[in-house]
């Protein structure tokens, strides 16, 4: 069966000349080392290097300096066709002219299987996306669901060492995006394929990865689990990229085994979950999600502006005024006729448990 | 460091290939002509050519053939789009004049004018046979007719395209704010076509001052650039006269061509409005619709009256002055002393036609989707196959491979035009029929592979096969409409040309056009229609094995651009 692969990155730099002349790095010294088995997704706003970190992972660009050893060898320079993974697009790019059932032999034919084989092999993954039946039909005649599925299968058909995703989903309606991609979680962890997956966007890759690594103007942010990024962000851009947050400056008061204590326009909080480079005595910014945010009329906390109340259904969103800062609070409480109006006085705290204190 | 990069052999030998294609079959001639124009020797050439009243006249006249020509030609065409595109007629109507237009693509280009000869000559079938008047059709407005007939075609098939693809949405936006319909089309939509037209202009003034049978056929005393450079070379052998000549007609040539393709490029922008939203309000007002009609029919039907010509005239003895039937004319052309001709020029059309058509995809290919330093150097190379006139190729070819290349006393390229040349000139002659046809199948291919999402190959190769592989079994199928119109066009390129290799036949390799511009000039029209007759049966006969073997439709190509 499929033989997972242990892929690494080393300092990999992938610089590019811009018509003015300017030399661009479109990746710097990214650096990763991705588990046999492991689901790995580069996250990152558009231009941040995540699509050409995997192309050159794929083979379709060259690196300018650097190393990408899989399983022991470095193939940093390697032609694609010889690097034993297999890419799914975007666009599908599944081949007009063929049939579904041509396109997923496609690569067996390549490497010269005996028809027989190709059959057994194509009609067994043709039933693992579930289209079986259509091996006749043209990519023109499917829906484009059905067409991602085509493209998957070809793409596992191969038994590749890696497989690579360039935003397969980003094509189809929300619905479709997200049956398919649990069905692509399904069958890479039956499977055991070791994959890395690009998109922008976070919530794909918090449902779809072991690993997030999340990356801004070809730098490597963070790479860690879905739920430490989102937790235990290790800075500011990643804390705005993942979810939504507010980011607060405060002073750190001091740091100890239950957390940190900090001030926040006078009021002292206790016990917050803190970055290990946080030292007590200096400033700091906390991260507080809008759903660890609390929002009322009166009470305890700062006093604040409602800006904007928009009503969700499941809860109210707030936009509240607070100095120079806009903070954004979700409200989960809704108690029919009993939320805020836009122009009204309210209070605002938190919940410092579920605060996160980065340095400054 | 890590610059090492492993190069597919194939595609390193198809790219060594076409440059060493590109290096000695079009730069190297057009380089021996510059030399030999710009040796000492030529300086009095150049003062007698172009300070010389006479030879002033010569360049003159030259320049008016191409602006009537392209005057005439770009009007017809435009009348021909307008109707098809624009005009409420019946289907089979314009399928008529759809077809008519088309049967000047595959004929030897001063068909036309041995046909007007017949009809509107000094002894004319209808100047004389009807009305007794003895006929002129030698000179500028002969050659004028001739070639807007010829060359029409082209102009009339981008037009119809471009004004296909405007976006009715423009016209009803217009309307809608109240604009008139004539004030809609003089606003609106001239505006927008008016870079193709400018295009369509600009290539026919190229076409006419590089041809160089239909001056010869019917020039008369009109005496242009490509007919005197044909007099210097097969009348006083003088290559010193015909290089200085070939010089003073490259530059208008190339400097309009370059023009042309700027105007080309943006009459391009104009056809990417997104998907028509509606559908073309066909004009119905019968005061512009009857004239247009009666127009367009009339011109129709002059054609094919041409064309009937032609047919009549290979089956009669001599057609206006003995018109008893025979086959003489035929039986000369199949199996008589014509038919060598005939023989060798299907042969070498058709070697060049494969080598053409892969070569114009290879160099696509390569274009569009390979890095390489020099890329745009290999394209224009390409193109210059097509933008310097073919006469100049001709005394190329004599300049550069009369004698054996010798580098260091080692035979690098052998004799390969005139007498005891290597395979009887055989070799010349299918290079210079590649060199005319392959830049057709090149743009043809770069517009055909533009529109291939290259994720496509990208994921070929990431499953596995190298970039030879993807490309014939990818590629090479999803752009095979470009490929089939590159081999169509190639072939009927190669059997009507004669500018360039006319001066390439030798004794043991007769070409068909040649033949037919001998037979005219000597009076013998017959052999000179079942010439031309049998060349277009044979052209319309491998057109259609083509469409057979390659197919026209495959329906790969609705769907080329994986979806998005």
């Amino acid at each position: 069966m499929t033989k997972a692969g242990t892929l690494i990155l080393e300092n990999v730099t992938k610089e590019f000349k811009t018509p003015e002349g300017r030399m661009v790095k479109a990746v710097d010294a990214a650096s990763l080392t991705i588990q046999p088995g492991e689901f790995l997704t580069l996250l990152g706003p558009s231009g941040c290097g995540k699509t050409t970190t995997l192309r050159m992972i794929a083979g379709f660009e060259f690196p300018s300096s650097g190393r990408i050893v899989l399983d022991g060898r470095d193939i940093a320079m390697v032609p694609p066709d010889k690097r034993e993974m297999a890419m799914v697009f975007q666009s599908y790019a599944l081949f007009p002219h063929l049939t579904v059932y041509e396109n997923v032999a496609y690569g067996l034919r390549i490497r010269r299987q005996s028809n027989e084989a190709i059959r057994q092999k194509v009609l067994s993954t043709l039933s693992m996306v579930g289209l079986e039946g259509k091996e006749r039909r043209r990519p023109s005649e499917l829906s484009g669901g059905q067409q991602q599925r085509v493209a998957l299968g070809r793409a596992m058909a191969i038994e590749p060492r890696v497989l690579l995703f360039d935003e397969p989903l980003s094509n189809l309606d929300a619905k479709l995006r997200v049956s398919l991609r649990s069905e692509i979680r399904r069958l890479q962890k039956q499977l055991g394929i070791t994959s890395v997956y690009v998109t922008h966007d976070q919530a794909e890759a918090m449902a779809l990865s072991d690993r997030i690594v999340v990356m801004n103007a070809g730098r490597i942010e963070q790479a860690d689990t879905p739920d430490a990024i989102y937790a235990r962000p290790a800075n500011r851009f990643v804390a705005d990229f993942i979810g939504r947050a507010n980011v607060l400056p405060v002073e750190v008061l001091g740091v100890g085994a239950g957390g940190a204590d900090v001030r926040l326009a006078g009021e002292t909080h206790t016990g917050l979950p803190c970055d290990p480079a946080v030292k007590a005595g200096g400033s700091a910014h906390i991260v507080v999600r809008p759903q660890a945010m609390q929002v009322g009329k009166g009470g305890a906390g700062l006093p604040a502006r409602v800006r904007s109340a928009t009503y969700l259904g499941n809860m109210v969103e707030y936009e509240l005024s607070w100095g120079e800062h806009t903070l954004i609070v979700e409200d989960y409480s809704v108690i029919p006729g009993g939320a805020l109006r836009e122009g009204e006085e309210a209070r605002w705290t938190f919940a410092p448990s579920r605060a996160y204190v980065l340095p400054a | 460091m890590l610059k090492r990069r492993a190069i597919d052999p194939t595609l390193a030998f198809g790219l060594i290939f076409a440059i060493l294609f590109v290096a000695i079959a079009i730069v190297y001639p057009l380089v021996r002509v510059l030399g030999t124009a710009f040796e000492p020797a030529a300086g009095p050439y150049f003062e007698r050519f172009l300070l010389r009243p006479t030879f002033q006249t010569i360049i003159g006249r030259t320049v008016v053939l191409g602006l009537t020509v392209g005057l005439a030609g770009t009007l017809l065409g435009f009348l021909w789009a307008f109707v098809q595109a624009r005009v409420a007629a019946p289907a089979w109507l314009k399928r008529v004049l759809h077809l008519i237009a088309l049967v000047p693509s595959v004929s030897p280009p001063f068909a036309v004018a041995i046909s007007m000869i017949v009809l509107f000559g000094r002894r004319g079938m209808i100047s004389y046979g009807l009305f007794g008047i003895e006929g002129n059709v030698y000179g500028l407005p002969g050659m004028t007719v001739v070639m807007a007939l010829s060359f029409f075609p082209v102009v009339y098939l981008t037009m119809v395209g471009l004004m296909r693809a405007l976006d009715p949405a423009m016209e009803e936006a217009s309307a809608n704010l109240g604009g008139s319909k004539v004030r809609t089309f003089l606003r609106v939509t001239m505006p927008m076509l008016l870079p193709g037209l400018a295009s369509s202009f600009l290539l026919l003034f190229v076409e006419a001052i590089a041809d160089l049978g239909n001056p010869l056929t019917i020039g008369g005393d009109y005496v242009v650039l490509s007919a005197r450079l044909f007099i210097a070379i097969s009348g006083e052998y003088d290559l010193l006269a015909a290089a200085v000549l070939a010089v003073i007609l490259i530059v208008p040539a190339l400097g309009v061509y370059l023009v042309q393709k700027y105007f080309a490029d943006r009459a391009s922008v104009v056809s990417v409005t997104g998907k028509p939203a509606g559908s073309v309000a066909l004009v119905t007002d019968w005061r512009v619709r009857w004239p247009l009609l009666a127009l367009n029919v009339f011109i129709a039907a002059f054609i094919a009256l041409v064309y009937v010509t032609m047919i009549a005239g290979a089956f009669t003895r001599l057609l206006g002055i003995d018109n008893s039937f025979t086959l003489n004319n035929f039986s000369y052309v199949l199996s008589g002393l014509g038919s060598e001709a005939m023989l060798d020029t299907t042969r070498l059309s058709a070697y060049s036609t494969v080598i053409a058509g892969f070569l114009g995809m290879l160099i696509a290919f390569l274009v569009v989707r390979m890095k390489f330093f020099g890329k745009g150097l290999l394209d224009f190379g390409t193109m210059l196959g097509i933008a310097v006139p073919g006469t100049i190729f001709g005394i190329g070819y004599l300049l550069a491979f009369n004698d054996p290349t010798r580098v260091a006393g080692f035979t690098l390229i052998p004799k390969l035009t005139g007498g005891q040349a290597l395979l009887a000139g055989e070799l010349a002659i299918i290079m210079v029929f590649i060199v005319r046809s392959t830049p057709a199948g090149l743009r043809a291919g770069v517009a055909a592979l533009q529109q291939i999402d290259p994720s496509l190959e990208e994921a070929s190769v990431s499953l596995g096969a190298n970039r030879a592989v993807t490309f014939g079994r990818i590629t090479l199928p999803l752009i095979r409409p470009a490929f089939l119109s590159g081999l169509v066009y190639a072939f009927a390129r190669s059997m009507t040309t004669i500018s360039a290799v006319i001066f390439l036949t030798t004794p043991e390799t007769k070409i068909m056009t040649q033949q037919i511009y001998a037979e005219t000039d000597a009076g013998r029209f017959g052999n000179a229609f079942a010439y031309i007759v049998i060349l277009i049966g044979i052209v319309l006969l491998v057109i259609a094995l083509l469409q057979t073997f390659i197919g026209l439709a495959t329906g790969a190509e609705r769907r080329v651009k994986s979806e998005n």
